[in-house]
């Protein structure tokens, strides 16, 4: 009997879901600023994906570091790696399968699963220039599962439609992915509220379930378009004691994790 | 008589001089790590104008700092952070909003392809991903086509040829044989896809040293070397030193007093204290302090 967590918090909540969606056989790369991803991919590595191979960085090829640190693409973190990846070489086999899992967080995010990193407003006279979208833009385009993640669930993240295409989810819904020719795509969005999938054949976000103390109502209050809304709405699959072990005393004693909740405040 | 091979050891102000007002330049190294600062802070004292920075394919407060000091027209790179500094970085941020600098909006994957087309002498890499962006609407660069062998859709995405890549790693020998420690980032395509490349190191090493370990060597036949002990500062330097958390919040703080209220203040005070006053890179590690410099040891 595999014994649950009595006590966790929000964070905690999402690195462990996350985790859970790594399968042993993946290849899963990082970005910046990626404290729960990274978390997640350590945490899966150490209890049900021990074969997982974390590209850190996107350089350090199954690094082994120290607990997390206060950055997720310092030269640290790819301690005693097996290989070093030079970037410009990771874009010319990133076809091959390899590398087939990458996580996304972006400033908008919308009901197929677009998302936006770049601008908001219109791109020629931007309210806001954001820092851009680094890998995401070619990753999306590129037949992999894609999980999105954010820690600020409000109506000003998840928009009914990007201002900016970032990177592809399911553009404009049904089939539109595919018939580009695009495979795969956004599998699941994990915010600081409640755990997302997309509908099949809409392709429209669907509520999955959602976190202990918040309702349905408050989800779809803070969300900027009508999601799709089962009868029944579980409360997200709990922690067990080993996972929020592990996550506390080995992989980020530090609390790392908890600055994506502070960076994310202090976005704009 | 015996003739003796012609060493391209130069200082920082001979390289900054190679750069003149409307080039296209390329800034290796990685958001918080391996920039060539001693070289673009002298860029900046000469007051160069004009230029189209080619940056790393995720460029960060080297970047930021030289838009801030009025050099950049035009900048090509996929990403403009600071990690946990700030999300986004500051000057850049104002400099678009303001209308004042163009961006070649690009993702990686583009960016490495217009260097490899540039280095393979074609004048475009057909790409598949971003296919489904916004990219190639608001980039007139990139256009989409249809792959004559498929008829599937592709992008073109076009050559950037920088006049010079300007990089910074770890070692080099007197002749141009460069050996980064760590991954070296995506120097190698700068390198690549440049006319004409200066590599700022932190030691010059004897050509023998790099003959006990070819397989370290990373770039040969640049056309000059920096010497420049702590040249990355404030940035990292794998295998030499950490990044300087505390000079890069003073910057931060600097730059984002004027991208959030206007007031150019502390952003022209930095540039003071740190770029124009100190003549010389020695000169502005001075100012730095050895105290500092020595407590950012790597482990």
């Amino acid at each position: 009997m595999v014994a649950i967590a009595r006590e966790y918090t929000i964070d905690e909540l999402m690195v462990v879901t996350l985790a859970r969606q790594f399968r042993s056989e993946d290849i899963v790369l990082n970005g910046t600023v990626s404290f729960i991803p990274v978390a997640a991919i350590l945490l899966a590595r150490a209890t049900h994906a021990p074969g997982l191979t974390w590209v850190a960085g996107a350089v350090g090829v199954d690094a082994q570091p120290e607990p997390l640190i206060g950055n997720t693409l310092d030269p640290t973190m790819w301690k005693r790696c097996v290989m070093y990846l030079p970037q410009e070489h990771m874009w010319s086999y990133v076809h091959r399968g390899v590398l087939e899992t990458f996580c996304i967080r972006g400033a908008q995010i919308d009901q197929y699963g677009n998302i936006n990193n770049t601008v908001i407003g219109d791109y020629a006279r931007p309210k806001v220039r954001l820092p851009g979208s680094a890998g995401m833009g070619d990753m999306g385009s590129l037949d992999k599962r894609i999980f999105i993640w954010t820690t600020t669930h409000t109506p000003r993240t998840f928009v009914e439609r990007v201002d900016f295409r970032s990177c592809a989810g399911y553009l404009d819904g049904g089939d539109s992915r595919e018939r580009l020719g695009l495979k795969n795509g956004p599998q699941l969005v994990i915010t600081n509220l409640c755990v997302m999938d997309f509908e099949p054949q809409s392709k429209r976000m669907r509520l999955k379930s959602v976190h202990p103390g918040v309702t349905v109502e408050e989800v779809q209050a803070q969300t900027g378009f009508p999601l799709i809304i089962p009868k029944e709405i579980p409360r997200t699959e709990p922690p067990t004691v080993e996972e929020i072990c592990l996550l506390r005393e080995v992989i980020d004693p530090h609390g790392m994790r908890r600055r994506e909740f502070r960076s994310a405040s202090g976005r704009e | 008589m015996v003739l003796e091979r012609k060493s391209l050891v130069i200082d920082e102000r001979d390289a900054a001089s190679w750069i003149r007002d409307g080039m296209t330049i390329a800034i290796g190294g990685f958001i918080n790590s391996s920039h060539p600062m001693a070289i673009v802070r002298q860029i900046i004292r000469r007051g160069v104008k004009g230029l189209t920075v080619v940056g790393p394919a995720s460029g960060g407060l080297d970047l930021d700092l030289l838009i801030g000091a009025g050099c950049v027209r035009k900048l090509v790179t996929a990403y403009m952070g600071g990690e946990h500094y700030c999300p986004v970085a500051p000057m850049f941020r104002a400099a678009v909003e303001r209308g004042e600098l163009e961006v070649w909006e690009c993702d990686e994957g583009m960016y490495y392809c217009a260097l490899r087309a540039a280095a393979q002498g074609l004048p475009f890499t057909p790409w598949k991903a971003g296919i489904g962006t916004s990219f190639p609407e608001i980039n007139p660069d990139i256009k989409v086509f249809n792959d004559p062998i498929t008829g599937e859709p592709l992008l073109a995405i076009p050559a950037i040829k920088p006049d010079i890549a300007i990089i910074y790693a770890a070692h080099a020998d007197p002749y141009g044989n460069v050996q980064h420690i760590g991954t070296g980032f995506g120097d190698r395509a700068l390198w690549r896809a440049a006319d004409r490349t200066i590599v700022q190191v932190e030691r010059i090493i004897p050509n023998e040293e790099v003959r006990k370990n070819p397989l370290a060597t990373s770039l040969y036949g640049v056309d000059a070397i920096v010497r420049a002990p702590y040249g990355s500062h404030p940035f990292a330097a794998p295998g030499y030193y950490i990044e300087d958390a505390e000079h890069l919040r003073e910057y931060v703080a600097a730059a984002t007093t004027y991208a959030k209220y206007g007031d150019r203040g502390p952003f022209e005070a930095y540039l003071r204290k740190y770029v124009l006053e100190p003549e010389t890179h020695a000169d502005y590690l001075q100012v730095i302090g050895i105290k500092r410099l020595i407590a950012l040891h790597e482990y």
